[in-house]
Order: structure tokens, then C-alpha cells, then sequence
């Protein structure tokens, strides 16, 4: 469990010299750490229908996920603007075939925002778990079921067809066994969650004290142009084509119980904020976008 | 690795000292002491699939999420979900679990903490589902294993490991976990396994019980997820 207390803010395309500059001075760090990550944003496959007794509270949620892992992409200069027209921006896909890395995926589940009057910074509490190693049983009689499941997904992730010829149609019968046996997606399935959709981060982090000061871009795909995409590669658009830079302020404290720890955070949170004030102004979420709950059906 | 557990459910502390005693004498190994978590998660009935929410108020199907964390295996969890599924979970980082000198065996790669796709601060899998997969999955029951042993034989190839069972504060047995090395038994064929366990069982005056060496999935072994789906296949109670 991880008690997350942030702010956030955003520069346009052309202070990102100046800032980095400044963030390199104030941190002392002249290399800051790159950081990139492919996330998928799944929700329960399943509606929850609880009874409502009168008298009773229901306190059960269904919650959004996000499933992290991280990106292995040096194509891509955050420092260059991404324009419409330029260079053709990708990523390589995961889930191929001839894939065989085992990747490693973050489960993550947020709540909502602490709420409140007069807060200094977002707090929120964060869930994560991290998956190593995966392993399915699949049925080879199942086959038909197993193809249809895989429909599903193919709007999100490209598992690449397999060749349909009859006389190999055993030979891939197995690869595609062999395929799903390790994917995380059918632990994902089996666990419950569906995938709704994807994004790519890229960035780059300085260190001040505790505090981790992220500057970053959000990518997801282009699906606007005749295919573009490969079948080793996904192209790639900005989600904001202005090409302003997101940047979040945060800091971990491992106990929500902790006080003191957080008290001292959020102190040396607005202290930053102040000292920063010139070059961006940092501001507080608004919680409701932050809320991660499933709505229920009545 | 190849893997196989018992429970001896009418185990006494007299049939318990004497098997200790019979393994002493062939001067095993020891490697200390060791314990486990096993908890039973079942789906909660009111999840329900989407195209039977207007027809039923209690999901039809049945499935279990089981959740396996061994002490020899610091900060990881294993689980199995739906009896086919499984997973392996754990919060170690590679370079801190080198630092605190930890098996290296299961850890999250230096990279993914660095590029930021994990905090650094995670929870154990049982706890997440616990805490917020609630709507999914209801906890049943927890297994805990305490007072373990862990004795190597035969140079390391064979490792038998021992533990008081308790569900709920009461005791149900002696869980005998017997790790065996891949080139003593034919990988290739699973279906062999129950015979050599069993004279294993005899050469050690293991105690008999409801021995499991089932896989989840004969043509590929893995170690972990067959683990858990051994200890699913005993320890219901």
C-alpha cells in the first residue's frame, strides 16, 4: 500500500529547456532517469449486482485497473516535438508470437482522493502487485471457445493471426496454445478484468528529497491514418497534439497511517510548489477525475 | 524442480516426532525452519456475468482463487485462479533483494522500477485481492503452516519439507512437501511421478496420506503454479 501525495501541472512544448535546466540545478542531477511505461486500463468483465437490504451499507466497489509494465523504446526524443506530419512515432508490439520474454506486469488499483477542505496536495491511496511469471492450463479441445475469446482482445493488443492453412493448422494450434499458456492476458481474464484500453508514457524523472518529479508525454494509438502500423510495430500518436509536457510531483509514503511522515510531505510539497511558482504553478487534481470506481448498475 | 504434498490428517505428536526422528537418522541437510499462508478465495455471487445480470441475482458458476505464500520464498505469492490459471507474485526488487542477501530466484527486474512502472512499495497478492478486488472474490478460509522444517537429502536432490497445518487456530495435520530434482523422475511424463513419490515415501517412512503430484498441465511442467495446485487439491477442508 502506498500513500501517494501529489500535485500537478503542465508547460508548454517550448519551456521544456528552461525547466529541465532549472529542475537539473535545483536537483543537482544532471541526468535525470527516463522512465517509460506501456500501460492497459481494464475493468471487471463481470456487472456487480449487490443486495441492497435496508439498514446494511455496502462498502464493496468494482474498480478500474491499470496494468503497468515497462517499455523498452529509444526511438522516440521528448525533447523534439511530436508533429502530425513528422516522423512516424511507434512502439514495438508485445504481444507477438515470437515473443518469448516474459514480461513483467504491475496491477494497480487506486482509490478515490482523500476529500477535504483546504488540503495542500492530493493524497490518495495506491494498491499494486507485482506479476512475475504466469501460467495457464489450456484445453486443446477448447480450441473453438479459446478462438472466440480471442476476438475480444483483438481491438487492444495484435496477436497476429495465424497463418491459416490447413495443412499447419495443428502446427498452430499449438503455437497459439503455447502463446496463450503464458499470456497475461488470459490470467487477466480468469481473473476477472477486461482490457478497455491502452497508453504509452514517456519521460523522463528528477529526485529532490523524497519528492519524484515526473515530466512526461502520453502517447496512445493512431488509428486516424490507412494502416501505418506494422506487424512488429504500433504507430503512435500524442493524446494532447499540442505537445505540452504533463508534469506530477509526487511522493510515496508506504503507511496511510503514518501522520507524521505525511504531514512533512505535504509541507515539503508546497514548499516546492513556492519555490517552483515562477516557472510552472503547481495545483491539486481535481479528485472526481481521479475516482477509479466502476459506477454501479441499479 | 518436480514437486509433491501430503497431509497426514490423523497425525499425533508421537507420529509426528518419530518420522522427525526416522529422517534424522539418515542425516539429512537441515535448512532451517520455514511456514506458509494459504488462503481460499471463492467469486463473489453477486458479480455477474453481463449477459445474465437481467435474468439472475446470483452469478450460476463457481470458481475458486487459491493464494500460496511459502516463507522459502520471502515477499512472493503464488496463486491459481479458475483451477487453470496461474501466476507468481512478488514485491522483492532485484538489486534490494541482493542487498538484504534474499534468493534471488523470483524478483522484479531493476528496469521496471526504474522507468517507473511500479512505486517500489508493493502488496502481497492476497492482501490486493483482499483489499480491492472485493467485488470479485470473497475470502473463505485461511491454512496456515507453522513450525516448519526443511531437510535436504541425497546431495540436494531430494528436499523434504515439513509443517503443522492449522486452519483457523486449529490443528489439521502434518503437511509433507517432497521436492525432488528434474533428472530423478522422467519430466516428460508426468504420469510417472505418483511412482516414484511413492517410493520415496517408502525409503523415508513418510506417513501415508492423500500424496498429490498432479500437474496442471502435463505437457508443460511449471514449478510454481503445479505447486499450488497440489496444495488446492489438499487442503480442502
Amino acid at each position: 500500500m502506498v500513500h501517494q501525495l501529489s500535485l500537478v501541472s503542465s508547460i508548454p512544448h517550448n519551456k521544456y529547456l528552461q525547466t529541465i535546466s532549472t529542475l537539473q540545478a535545483l536537483t543537482g542531477l544532471v541526468q535525470p532517469q527516463p522512465i517509460s511505461t506501456y500501460t492497459l486500463i481494464s475493468k471487471p468483465s463481470t456487472v456487480f449486482k449487490p443486495k441492497f437490504e435496508p439498514g446494511k451499507v455496502n462498502q464493496i466497489e468494482q474498480y478500474f485497473m491499470k496494468c503497468i509494465t515497462n517499455w523498452r523504446d529509444d526511438s522516440i526524443d521528448i525533447s523534439k516535438p511530436i508533429l502530425k506530419d513528422g516522423d512516424i512515432v511507434s512502439a514495438r508490439r508485445l504481444f507477438r508470437p515470437d515473443d518469448k520474454t516474459e514480461r513483467v506486469w504491475t496491477l494497480q488499483i487506486s482509490d478515490i482522493p482523500i476529500a477535504g477542505k483546504n488540503q495542500g496536495c492530493c493524497q490518495q491511496t495506491v494498491y499494486e502487485s507485482t506479476l512475475v511469471h504466469t501460467h495457464t492450463r489450456i484445453d486443446l479441445n477448447l480450441e473453438d471457445k479459446v478462438k472466440e475469446g480471442k476476438d475480444d482482445f483483438e481491438d487492444f493488443i495484435e496477436i497476429d493471426p495465424p497463418e491459416d492453412s490447413e495443412v499447419d493448422s495443428k502446427k498452430t494450434e499449438d503455437a497459439l496454445a503455447e502463446q496463450r499458456r503464458a499470456s497475461f492476458l488470459v490470467f487477466l481474464q480468469d481473473l476477472g478484468y477486461e482490457v478497455i484500453n491502452q497508453f504509452w508514457i514517456k519521460g523522463i524523472r528528477f529526485f529532490h528529497g523524497d519528492i519524484i518529479i515526473e515530466i512526461f508525454k502520453v502517447l496512445i494509438r493512431d488509428d486516424t491514418t490507412a494502416n501505418n502500423s506494422t506487424a512488429e510495430r504500433i504507430k503512435l500518436k500524442l493524446l494532447d497534439e499540442s505537445n505540452t509536457f504533463q508534469i506530477r510531483v509526487y511522493m510515496n509514503v508506504s503507511k496511510s497511517t503514518d501522520v507524521e511522515q505525511i504531514n512533512h510531505g505535504t509541507k515539503e510539497l508546497i514548499k516546492l510548489q513556492e519555490f517552483l511558482k515562477n516557472l510552472f504553478i503547481l495545483e491539486i487534481p481535481d479528485r472526481i477525475f481521479m475516482d477509479s470506481r466502476v459506477t454501479l448498475t441499479k | 524442480m518436480v514437486t509433491a504434498v501430503l497431509l497426514v490428517q490423523k497425525a499425533t505428536p508421537e507420529t509426528i516426532t518419530q518420522f522427525h526422528d526416522q529422517l534424522s537418522n539418515e542425516l539429512p541437510t537441515s535448512k532451517g525452519k520455514w511456514n506458509f499462508n494459504f488462503k481460499i478465495f471463492r467469486n463473489n455471487p453477486y458479480s455477474i456475468p453481463p449477459d445474465l445480470v437481467e435474468t439472475t441475482t446470483t452469478s450460476p458458476e463457481s470458481k475458486f482463487l487459491f493464494t500460496l505464500s511459502p516463507s522459502y520464498l520471502p515477499d512472493s505469492t503464488i496463486t491459481l485462479v479458475n483451477g487453470k490459471s496461474a501466476g507468481v507474485f512478488t514485491n522483492l526488487i532485484e538489486e534490494e533483494a541482493s542487498e538484504l542477501s534474499h534468493p534471488t530466484e523470483l524478483t522484479i527486474p531493476n528496469e521496471h522500477l526504474h522507468r517507473g512502472a511500479t512505486t517500489g512499495l508493493n502488496d502481497r497478492f492476497d492482501i490486493f485481492v483482499g483489499q480491492k478486488l472485493q467485488s470479485l472474490w470473497t475470502q473463505r478460509q485461511i491454512i496456515k503452516g507453522d513450525g516448519g522444517q526443511i531437510y535436504e537429502l541425497e546431495n540436494g536432490n531430494l528436499c523434504i519439507k515439513t509443517s503443522n497445518v492449522f486452519l483457523h487456530g486449529n490443528f489439521r495435520g502434518l503437511l509433507i512437501q517432497i521436492d525432488l530434482n528434474d533428472h530423478l523422475c522422467d519430466t516428460k511424463n508426468p504420469d510417472s511421478f505418483k511412482q516414484v513419490f511413492d517410493k520415496v515415501s517408502e525409503k523415508y517412512g513418510i506417513p501415508p496420506g492423500n500424496l498429490c503430484c498432479e500437474v496442471l498441465d502435463t505437457k508443460y511442467l511449471d514449478k510454481y503454479g503445479d505447486l499450488c495446485f497440489q496444495y488446492s487439491k489438499i487442503l480442502n477442508f
